[in-house]
This record gives structure tokens, sequence and C-alpha cells, in this order.
């Protein structure tokens, strides 16, 4: 027996199953009914005119599954294997069964989808035998047609488009945080003319955050740093008997190197996910639209003293870390390589030239300002609510990381091709 | 059947099916402030209880109460004739699995797409399904409550309505017995709420499912309530069919129903008046 779908169905069955309500409210329900149709809540028609063409077809070879007296989750997996089968096999028509079904679920109704969407897309007719009240009802909360229609399987990726899947938003990071550079730039600077002031009060209190806060981290890792340093160059060292180079060791590349870089990480482990993390959140909580609105540029007020202010304390920071991790160094060298602490700081003072010193601090200043403008951009482009704050406070950091880095790579080729 | 031959009672609301969840004198207090004292309440099988009262009257505590979610400090819940709390934890998950909460604002786990969220459920509890089964299950879900065109949208995509519909596909993923609904139409506009209690109407009378719904919306819980009960400072005030509590004799409900001010906050204080007292002298 093929589907047989009475005319008035779908009016009989919302009038049983509403007996306990008024008839207005039946009535209600069915104009509702009508004016969801297009949107997907409720449709006969189309899961009949479906069934009508599938069952007109002429059938050449066919096959029946009977489906069991039990059809649920806990029994679909062999019977949807058996569909597949079948369809596979080429048969022209397959009979689903359902005649002795007592019990059934939405994971068997979403199989019979399944199946009839696998049939729509090979040209098999699939026909339903012995459908039941109850089988008809569960259908009339969706459209079959807006099911089997809508959902295309995904489109997969070529080789190019997964490869720029994977590398265009690190070039958006890079395009988004230079335009904001360009435009905290010419805020700064055009300021006095456009009308954007410049937030000295801000400014302060994000100095104050970012470096003073981080004074003590970064003594820390500075002092062992240095240590380390000395006793790395003191292993070294003592092959040639030149102990006393440890301090010149110390001194050349924490000042060129090592500070500038690893407070730079620091601050941006530091301030850069902060950073991101403050305006992220409030982008979610349209408080930046706020600013906009109250006519406060979200540039000048928010993103030029962030960047001010890193530029700023970055190289305050490298300095104390250049002091202390030297400091670091010379207990080391006093104390076990046993050196006179005068002849160490003679050392020291010989070996340091104020270009190595400005050189770190010029590379801290752009490291600062680097990893506000990263911070910043990501903080400004969140998307996705609070998961996207997490997000973007993440990236800030492997960014900025990323981009201190890079830039400290060029500094080292265009000073020594410099000098 | 699984559910579809639960047929739903008749003429629900007259109180004599079979009670599915009973509240017997439970109260509950966070410190020295008692949120409910002494609740009683009888569900039916296959029906629309709604609870509706103030805001910080307890609903929503009780709704916890009544899913399993949260211990009441005295007083026994049971569902199916099972006290919930003496129960194994495991026996408990089984239980909450035939279960289904919509929370009030959706709850959607924010780092998976709709679809993802509603297959979530399935996908835990049948493991041997195939995936693609799994995510059949899920669109179908989404087309009852018409998301289906948004089925791979992020959560924070969604608009106010939209979230409570995806929260409510994903309460229904395990064909559960029993759904929880906690301020369904709460932030909706009126048109939005009344597509969200049609789905909720929709849903029970056909597979059958026993709805418990917490709102503080009146029109909503006239609508699609075959009983109430109405809370007040934690103890029921009314309870019983919709017309016995638009019948009720105490001024607070009939206060309450009507959208009216309590009597000493809705008289304005008449300055005249006071500066006649002499108040200010």
């Amino acid at each position: 027996m093929a589907i047989r779908v009475p005319a008035a169905c779908g009016l009989r069955f919302f009038a049983s199953a509403s007996r306990s309500r008024s008839w207005r409210s039946v009535c209600e329900i069915r104009t509702h009914v009508d004016a969801c149709g297009e949107s997907g809540f409720v449709s006969f028609p189309p899961l009949c005119r479906w069934f009508h063409r599938a069952s007109s077809f002429a059938i050449v070879t066919s096959v029946t599954i009977e489906i069991p007296e039990r059809f649920d989750r806990d029994t679909v997996q062999p019977i949807a294997d058996r569909l597949d089968a079948a369809v596979a096999r080429g048969h022209a028509a397959v009979r689903i069964d359902l005649s002795a079904v007592r019990e059934f679920d939405s994971t068997a109704m979403a199989l019979i989808v399944a199946a009839l969407r696998e049939a729509k897309r090979t040209g098999t007719t699939v026909e339903l035998e012995g459908i039941s009240e109850p089988v008809l009802d569960y259908f009339s909360l969706v459209s079959v047609r807006h099911l089997i229609e809508e959902c295309k399987p995904e489109r997969q990726l070529g080789f190019v488009e997964r490869i720029g899947r994977g590398v265009m938003p690190t070039l958006h990071v890079a395009r988004d945080s230079s335009v904001l550079l360009v435009r905290a730039i010419r805020s700064l600077v055009l300021g006095p003319w456009t009308g954007e002031r410049f937030r000295v009060s801000r400014t302060i209190a994000e100095v104050s955050e970012a470096g003073s806060s981080a004074m003590p981290i970064v003594s820390l890792i500075a002092f062992l740093l240095g240590l380390i340093l000395a006793m790395q160059a003191w292993l070294q060292l003592r092959i040639f008997a030149a102990e006393l180079f440890v301090a010149d060791m110390v001194a050349v590349s924490v000042t060129r190197e090592i500070g500038p870089l690893m407070t730079a990480i620091l601050v941006a482990a530091r301030s850069g996910s902060a950073i991101a993390a403050q305006i992220g959140t409030m982008v979610i909580n349209e408080e930046v639209d706020a600013l906009e609105q109250m006519g406060i540029k979200p540039v000048a007020w928010l993103v030029v003293p962030k960047m001010v202010a890193l530029a700023l304390a970055t190289p305050c920071l490298t300095v104390l870390f250049d002091a202390v991790a030297m400091t670091g160094g010379m207990l080391f060298g006093v104390s076990v390589v046993e050196i006179n602490p005068g002849a160490y700081l003679e050392r020291t003072q010989e070996s340091l030239k104020l270009a190595d010193l400005a050189s770190g601090l010029f590379k801290a200043s752009v490291f600062g300002t680097l990893i506000a403008s990263i911070g910043c951009a990501l903080g400004l482009n969140v998307e996705g609510g609070p998961e996207g704050v997490g997000r973007a406070t993440t990236r800030a950091v492997v960014a900025s990381i990323f981009a201190i880095i890079v830039f400290d790579a060029i500094f080292v080729i265009v000073l020594r091709v410099g000098s | 059947m699984r559910f579809l031959h639960r047929e739903r009672p008749a003429d629900p609301g007259t109180g004599d099916v079979e009670a599915l969840i009973e509240v017997e004198r439970v109260s509950t207090s966070f410190g020295d402030n008692v949120v409910l004292d002494g609740i009683d309440m009888t569900v039916g099988r296959g029906e629309i209880f709604v609870i509706i009262g103030p805001s910080g009257c307890g609903k929503t505590t009780l709704l916890r109460h009544m899913s399993g979610m949260l211990r009441p400090s005295s007083g026994v819940v049971r569902i199916g004739g099972e006290s919930l709390y003496d129960l194994p934890e495991d026996e408990l998950d089984s239980i909450r699995r035939r279960m289904g909460f919509s929370f009030q604002h959706g709850a959607l786990l924010n780092s998976m797409s709709v679809i993802e969220n509603v297959a979530l459920p399935l996908a835990e509890a049948a493991p041997h399904l195939s995936r693609d089964l799994i995510v059949e299950v899920a669109q179908m879900k989404l087309e009852m409550v018409g998301l289906l065109d948004a089925k791979d949208r992020a959560p924070s995509d969604l608009s106010g309505g939209m979230k409570k519909r995806a929260a409510i596909a994903r309460a229904i993923a395990l064909d559960p017995e029993l759904v929880f609904f906690d301020e369904p139409s709460a932030g909706l506009d009126p048109i939005t709420a009344a597509a969200v209690d049609n789905l909720i109407l929709k849903l029970a009378r056909i597979f059958g499912i026993t709805m418990v719904v917490v709102t503080h919306d009146i029109a909503s819980a006239f609508t699609i309530g075959d009983r109430m009960a109405l809370l007040f400072d934690g103890r029921v005030f009314a309870h019983g069919r919709p017309e016995d509590v638009q019948q009720h004799p105490d001024a607070r409900v009939q206060d309450f129903i009507h959208r009216a001010l309590p009597r000493d906050e809705a008289r304005s204080v008449d300055i005249t008046d006071y500066l006649a007292k002499g108040a200010l002298r």
C-alpha cells in the first residue's frame, strides 16, 4: 500500500488533538500553520506531493525493507546500513515498510529523511508503506522538502583555498594593526587641529598599569636571566682563561638584544593580552559604539593613550631590565667566578656603548608600539561574543611576539649594515 | 511508541491524570535568605504546568529543584515516583537524559555552531550512531523550531528569539518526556513571544511532552497553561487551572494578574497634603 494522506488530514489532526481547546484556538492554530507554511514549521502539501511524485515512477527492480517493531536510536543503525546498501546497489525502488513499527523516535524519522534525500540524489524511488497516524503527526512539525532541498552537502575546500584560509587571518592582523597605527599617529599629530585631544591623565594611568605594575616581575626575570647569562658565558670563557670577560658578555648581550626582547615579550604577555581583552569586552558590550555615539573618538580616547603608554613604558622597563640583569651577572661573577667587584664594574663600563643602549631602547619603544597596536586592533575587531574575546586575547599575544621577533631581525640586519 | 503513544490526556488540567512530578514540603534558603518555604505541588503527566510570580519569588530555584540541578534544603522532589535526590548519580543522569531544559538565556555553547549545539546531546547519548544521522536529527529539530537556515551560525550571531528557539531545539534533542522552560518569552517582543508559545503548545500536543514553564509573562501563562501555580515570597498562593487562578479571591493574586501596583505604592504622595501637615517646616 502506497502512502495515502487524507485530504483533510492537517485539519482533522489538529481538531482531534485540540479537543479540549475551544474552537477558536483551533482556528488560530490553523491560521498559524498556513502562515508558517513558508518558513517551514508545518507543511503537509510538499510531503504529499513528494510522495505522489515518488510513487508515480516506473518500478524496475525493487527491494522492500521491513522496519521492526522498535525503530529508535538503539536499533536504527543496522537499518541505516541496509538502506544505504539498497540505494548503493542501484535498485530503482526501495520500499520502506513501516507497518510493524510500534515505537519510534526522532532518530528514526531522521533516517527516513536521509533516505529520501539520498533517493533524490541518486534518482531512486523511495516508497513508504504502512505509515501510521503518529508518524504523520511527527512529520507535520517539519517540511520534508525544506529539509531535503535546503541542506546541500558541505563543499570541500580546494588546496589553495585551504592555504588562503590559514594565511589570511595573519595578513588581516598585520593590515588592521598597521591601519590602526597610522590612524593613531594621525590623531596624535593632527590632534590640535582636528580637536582629537591627547588624554594625558589616561596615558599616565596606562603607563602606571603597563609599566609600574610590571616592575616586580621584570626585575625578577632580569635578575635570573643575568645569573644564567653569566654562568653560560663563564662556562665557555674559562676554557680560554678569560673569566673577566663575563662582564663584557653580560653587558653587551643584555643591552643590545636580551633586554629589549625579553621586556617586550613580557609586556606582550602582560599588557598586550590585557589590552585585547579589555577593548574586546568593550566592543561586545557596545561600549565602543557608545563612545562613538557620544562624539568621543575611540582611537583618540582608547588607542592613543595605550600606544603612547606602551611606547614609553617598554623602554623604561628595558632600562630596569638591563640594570637588574647586569647586577645579577655581577653577583654571579663576584661570588662564583671570584672576580674583583671593582674590576667587574670597570669591564662593564668599558664594554657598554651608548649606541648599544640607545638602539636597545629604540627597539623597545618600537616593540611597545607594536604590542599596543596589535592588541588594540584585535580587540576592536572582536567577533563572536565572549568566545571571540578569548580568541582575540590569545592571538594578540602570539601575533605580538611574532611581530617582535620579525622586527628584531629587521633591526639587526639594518643596524649591522649601517655600522 | 516511545513518546507518540503517550497520549496527551483528553482534558489536561483536571488534575485526575497520573502525577509525573510531585513536590512535597520543599524549602530552600541561601544563608539567612529563605527562597522557598514549604512548597507543595503536583505536575500531571502530559500537561503544561506554568509557574508564575514576580521576580525573585523563587520560581527559577523551584525549577532547578524539579530538574535535578539543585538539591533543596529540605523536602522531597519525586519524578515518576522516584525521589530525585536520593538516587545515585548515574541513575540521576539517566533521568536527566529523559528531560530537557531550556535556559533563560539559551546557555548555548558559544564555541560551537547552532547545529553542533543541537547535535551534542545525541552524539553523547548515542555514540554508536553515524555522524550523518546525528546531523540529520539535529537538522530536523532545527526545522521544527524554524532555525534550519541558521544552522551554521554561531550562537553569538543569533537574535534573542533565535537563541531561545535554538535552546528549545537542544532541549528536545533527545526526545525528552519532560521539558523545563525558564522564562521562554522574557526579553522577546510580543510577536516572537507568541511564536515561542505556539511552538511550546505544538510540541506538547504532538509529542505529549510534559512541560513545566516558569514565566512572569501573564498573557503567555494563560495562553499555554493547563494548570498553574502562583508563587509569592517562596510560597504557593494559588494553584490550579487558569480559570481558578483568575478567580482567586486573594487581592495580591488579582493585583499580580491584572498588573496593578500594590495599593500602598500605587497612590502617589500628594505634595500639598504633605506640606499642609507641616512636615517641611
